[in-house]
């Protein structure tokens, strides 16, 4: 097998979510190939369609979810080996995202997480019930791009104006992209509070996420 | 089976809309429609509007009271907006407060509106540890909490025990934890009901219509009293009727049989 044969079979294992064939064809190649490239002229092409399948509807969340869980295994692989030879992979920014304080819906916030990390940014994610200071005490940590809230219900949508303004008390509300989603957010209201972008769907998410990276590091 | 209808929840587009330009008759069509089609009580939410949600939860309880005899199912994370949709009720109709948690907060907030206007209300289980991922949590949750609305003198028959459906898109087991909830609710406390967003379960998944209806018939055969869910939906309405009658809740068969004759089956 050639490494263009290879690649593409790495591609089609992402994508039909087989982590068992997709951790086996690592494994056989690790000490051959590159292994940089074999996740992004390989495994990334598979994700990349998923994604945007998923975004078309012709994919369906399981299989998302199953494409994730198959490159998650094949990381474990190759993280250590991409960290051996120095190789970092093209990052398209840092995001932090999770539900704010008080709600505890996390479906869209993980499709949402699962879809940036398909394009290909590195998302950490502080999960439910997270106060403002959690936000930014990760986006700190980890030195974000974007900080991404995620709130469901009319009680706890005021919770992403809280993260607004500790930004604005802290002085560091232009270090960070703000993003806002949920059920009941709209895009009047990521306007009143002041959010930098509000994705009705995840997949209107990762596009503006990606328009506001390059708008930020263009900058 | 007791029916609540979903239809008039402003976090659907259509709705909110028909909300925001006080477009009463479409709501009041939709109450109707709703009713015609067998519901037992109408969701209301006007959650969808954060900062005027108490003014709006008054004006569509006022309309939709004005087009339908049906008691209401009150949806609000907000006490003050479910206050107003209550003063709002004609007092004739036990309302069902949407809803109760045992989060201490949630609780301490609702249980007097519960008492003070002698409404049923439906109870989520889930506590501030958030929603339990095994059955025997759930369980112990679903059981304080239901303990917890008796002993501030809420009877047994005015809670309608919700076990939170999640979808099996993103834990294979979601149905079943939920479906084994409802069975040990019912074992344990026979007089409590129990309920559930139905289409929780078929979220992410093509053909939902065709998974709500057959995650209803193993619901109500381990003991589903009620449902949160489209009566307008012909098809789901039927499968609430066959379900009855496969689950020994339709005696003599008399409502499956009626339905077929009526040409509604």
């Amino acid at each position: 097998m050639n490494e263009k044969e290879l690649f593409e079979k790495l591609s089609q294992a992402v994508f039909e979510g087989d982590g068992e064939t997709l951790v086996s064809l690592v494994q056989r190649n690790i000490d051959e190939v590159d292994p940089l490239a074999m996740v992004e002229k390989g495994m990334m092409e598979g994700m990349t369609k998923v994604g945007n399948q998923f975004s078309e509807g012709q994919v369906y969340l399981p299989e998302l979810l199953m494409a994730a869980e198959a490159w998650e295994e094949a990381m474990k692989i190759l993280k250590p080996k991409l960290i051996e030879s120095g190789a970092s992979m093209k990052k398209r920014g840092t995001v932090v995202i999770g539900t704010v304080q008080t709600d505890i819906h996390e479906i869209g916030k993980n499709i949402l997480a699962n879809l940036l990390t398909i394009a290909g940014f590195d998302v950490h994610d502080i999960g439910c019930d997270a106060p403002a200071a959690k936000f930014l005490s990760k986006a700190q940590e980890v030195q974000a791009d974007i900080i991404a809230a995620s709130a469901i219900m009319s009680t706890t949508v005021p919770y992403q104006k809280d993260i607004v303004d500790l930004l604005d008390h802290k002085g560091l509300r232009d270090e960070y992209i703000f993003m806002v989603g949920g059920g009941v957010v709209t895009q009047e209201w990521a306007d009143k509070i002041g959010a930098d972008g509000y994705g009705e769907l995840a997949s209107d998410a990762v596009e503006i996420a990606k328009q506001l990276v390059s708008e930020k590091k263009g900058a | 089976m007791i029916v609540i209808g979903e239809k008039i929840n402003s976090t659907r587009k259509s709705i909110k809309e028909a909300i925001a330009k006080k477009d009463a008759s479409y709501l009041q069509k939709l109450a109707r429609d709703q009713a015609q089609a067998g519901a037992d009580y109408l969701d209301v939410n006007t959650g969808a509007f954060p900062e005027e949600e108490v003014r709006l939860m008054e004006w569509l309880v006022q309309i939709i009271n004005q087009a339908v005899d049906l008691p209401l199912a009150l949806d609000s994370a907000n006490p003050a907006a479910l206050e107003a949709g209550l003063k709002a009720i004609a007092d004739n109709t036990r309302p069902i407060i949407n809803s109760i948690t045992a989060e201490n907060a949630k609780f301490r907030e609702v249980v007097p509106l519960v008492l003070k206007y002698e409404a049923s209300v439906l109870a989520l289980a889930l506590d501030d540890d958030g929603i339990s991922k095994t059955v025997e949590e759930r369980f112990g949750v679903a059981q304080r909490l239901i303990e917890a609305l008796c002993a501030a003198g809420v009877e047994q028959n005015r809670i309608f025990l919700d076990p939170l459906i999640q979808p099996i898109s993103v834990q294979n087991d979601f149905g079943l934890i939920a479906i084994e909830v409802i069975r040990r609710v019912k074992q344990q406390f026979p007089e409590v009901k129990t309920t559930c967003g139905l289409s929780n379960i078929s979220f992410g998944l093509p053909q939902r219509a065709k998974l709500n209806r057959y995650f209803l018939a193993m619901a109500v055969a381990a003991g589903l009293d009620s449902a949160i869910l489209d009566p307008l939906d012909r098809e789901l309405m039927d499968a609430v009727n066959v379900s009855e009658a496969l689950s020994g809740k339709d005696r003599f068969c008399k409502n499956y049989i009626k339905a077929y004759r009526q040409g509604r089956a």
